[in-house]
């Protein structure tokens, strides 16, 4: 399983490092023996993904060493759901603002996260609401920042 | 150093920035506590809060979280056998038994007291020292610089768990995103796509809180939390060590301080390398190092001195020169930048007295740590059952207001779920985080410096021409092809055997 995995990060890293070198060929200032110029740092990248994608693409193949798998298929739906979750959250703060989406989305985390442990529908409003709150006062009264107030509001 | 004590005191006894320290001490000492969490992570999180603080304030704030964290990190060493951070994870060996035979309250102690020594003397040593430093570093170069960062990186992959191909191929993911938006000198814009919020470059609280904070929440929670185990609180009473006890540890103290010192100075590593290194030095001085393992007090001073003492050792390199000692140290030097302190020899002349503020309030926090420490020992273990369900969304929160925060904008929070993606993808492939984190603030320095070198002299001959350049370029090569190294020898050795 681990050797798939290598093989996989292998392949993709030496995609990746050909798909910079073939970007980097498009900026202005060439590379020339008396100054490397902005293409070089760039460069040094590719060469280290296609140099490092490969290394990890042979050592997997010659060492075939069996691990773990990273995730189950269910830890890779609940990934995938706190992510949507945050999708949601940044969509959220954009339309209703900060004091609105928060509460929210913290009392649907926290209710996601607490699935299989003891936790009272009432303590997880209460975290959230507090929660939101107390951080709002902090960073926008304690040190005069400012968070989003939401299309709705402005 | 004496004609800016007058500010030091004055910002360290000023009510808010007594308050800040307190506060950010507190968080960073939860934060080092439990397992998964960091000191700096904190400093990752708690960043732009000090956006509209003055130098001073965000100096106090920053340094409070990070030796708070690094304080912090024995308490779920001792108590549960789980390290809080790779600092503590020496702590583990002796702490654990310790608190299953029943002496956790003594275990504790130590951590502290140790804990107290490292942080409190390297601080000493680290102010009279950088001055010193930074005037041998007026001599240096951009050949230098560039070698120095490239040593900075390296070893970081010499030390890189795994194999060297992902800890370079980590190192190249940093250096790409460095490389986005305008490049230094030339101007040339790279990888912006013509969007306009990439042309200042990736910012570093998206990359790194998106990489290294976020990632690791969804990550844990893909994975299941595990319920940590119960805490006996029944054997916690009382400091339980005396002045004695810790005469009889001098020489274990002085050699692990040694060490913690040593190794923080060198660019690139920091505590998590300087406690496995001085348990084992303790554990091979020792007269009897059967007892290591099974509970030994001198295990925990060893890891526990040497941990804190990096912290000293690691800030001498970032206000010297402007290379970090470890990770935290690199985030340090972007968020100082941000408050217009430029980092390296120049510094000691330009803001002389925000960098002795810094070593100051590391000295402060030492001892008002142990103060915390001792007052809150039964209150530990509350720490350790917080539980992960209302912790994790809490910190996924601060996470993007704090991207939102860092520009104004929630493209940069949509930018850090991207980086979390990453970071997720990241962690598939096995890649480690530090090179990354090392390479990405290293960069623009890296790149600038090696464009500088170029345009005074035409040649790349040049940095293997000047000794402590081509010194440290070699260490450098020596570092990276060290896993390699290693690997033939211990093959030859056996061939041998």
């Amino acid at each position: 399983m681990k050797g798939k995995r290598d093989q996989i990060t292998g392949a993709v890293l030496v995609i990746l490092g050909i798909v910079v070198f073939l970007m980097t060929t498009t900026f202005s200032i060439p590379v020339t023996s008396s100054y490397p110029g902005p293409r070089m740092l760039p460069d040094i990248a590719a060469f280290g993904f296609v140099v490092c994608g490969l290394g990890i693409f042979i050592e997997s193949i010659v060492n075939k060493k069996e691990g773990t798998s990273y995730l189950t298929k269910e830890g890779w739906l609940k990934v995938v759901t706190v992510f949507l979750i945050i999708a949601g959250y940044i969509a959220g703060m954009l339309v209703a603002g900060y004091l609105i989406a928060t509460p929210v989305i913290l009392y649907i985390m926290t209710t996601l996260f607490a699935k299989g442990s003891s936790s009272t529908t009432k303590g997880r409003i209460m975290f959230s609401v507090l929660t939101a709150v107390i951080i709002y006062l902090i960073y926008v009264y304690a040190f005069g920042l400012t968070l989003p107030s939401g299309l709705l509001f402005s | 150093m004496t004609e800016f004590l007058p500010y030091i005191i004055g910002q360290l006894i000023s009510p808010f920035n007594l308050m800040l320290m307190m506060l950010a001490t507190i968080v960073g000492l939860i934060f080092g506590a439990i397992p998964g969490l960091s000191g700096t992570l904190a400093v990752m999180l708690f960043m732009p809060l000090t956006y509209s603080m003055n130098a001073g304030s965000a100096v106090i704030f920053l340094i409070a979280l990070w030796v708070g964290g690094c304080s912090g990190a024995f308490i779920g060493s001792v108590l549960l056998g789980i390290p809080g951070s790779a600092s503590s994870v020496a702590t583990c060996f002796d702490g654990y038994p310790m608190s299953q035979k029943g002496e956790a309250g003594k275990a504790l102690a130590i951590g502290m007291v140790a804990s107290f020594i490292g942080t409190f003397f390297s601080a000493v040593l680290g102010a009279l020292l950088s001055q010193k430093i930074a005037n041998i570093a007026f001599a240096l170069g951009p050949w230098e610089y560039f070698s120095l960062c490239f040593v900075a990186i390296t070893m970081v992959l010499a030390i890189s768990k795994g194999n060297m191909f992902k800890g370079l191929a980590s190192a190249s993911i940093g250096l790409l995103f460095a490389s986005v938006g305008f490049s230094p000198i030339d101007a040339e814009s790279r990888f912006v796509f013509d969007n306009m919020y990439l042309m200042g470059g990736l910012g570093m609280t998206i990359v790194l809180i998106g990489i290294f904070g976020v990632a690791r929440i969804i990550e844990e929670y893909g994975k299941g939390f595990g319920a940590l185990p119960d805490v006996d609180t029944k054997s916690i009473k009382g400091l339980g060590i005396t002045l004695g006890e810790i005469r009889e540890q001098f020489v274990n103290i002085l050699r692990s301080f040694g060490i913690g010192l040593g190794i923080g100075f060198l660019p690139g590593m920091g505590s998590g390398l300087s406690n496995l290194v001085a348990y084992s030095s303790a554990k091979n001085a020792s007269k009897t190092p059967e007892k290591f393992g099974k509970g030994c007090p001198d295990g925990i001073w060893a890891s526990e001195v040497s941990n804190n003492a990096a912290i000293g050792g690691a800030m001498i390199p970032m206000s010297a020169l402007g290379i970090p000692g470890d990770s935290t140290t690199a985030l340090l030097i972007g968020a100082l930048t941000i408050h217009g302190l430029e980092m390296g020899p120049m510094v000691f002349k330009n803001s002389g007295n925000v960098v002795y503020l810094m070593f100051a309030t590391v000295a402060v926090c030492g001892v008002l740590i142990l103060i915390l420490q001792a007052l809150g020992m039964r209150v530990f273990p509350l720490i350790l059952k917080v539980p992960y369900h209302y912790m994790y969304p809490g910190l996924i929160v601060i996470s993007f207001v704090s991207a939102y925060v860092d520009s104004s904008s929630l493209y940069k929070c949509g930018m850090m779920l991207i980086f979390a993606v990453i970071g997720i993808l990241m962690s598939y492939g096995g890649l480690p985080t530090a090179p990354l984190i090392l390479s990405f603030i290293l960069g623009p320095t890296l790149e600038s410096n090696m464009l500088k070198a170029f345009q005074y002299t035409g040649s790349a001959a040049t940095f293997f021409t000047r000794p402590i350049s081509c010194v440290l370029m070699i260490i450098g090569i020596l570092c990276v092809f060290s896993p390699v190294i290693r690997t033939l020898m211990e093959r030859l050795h056996n061939k041998q055997k």
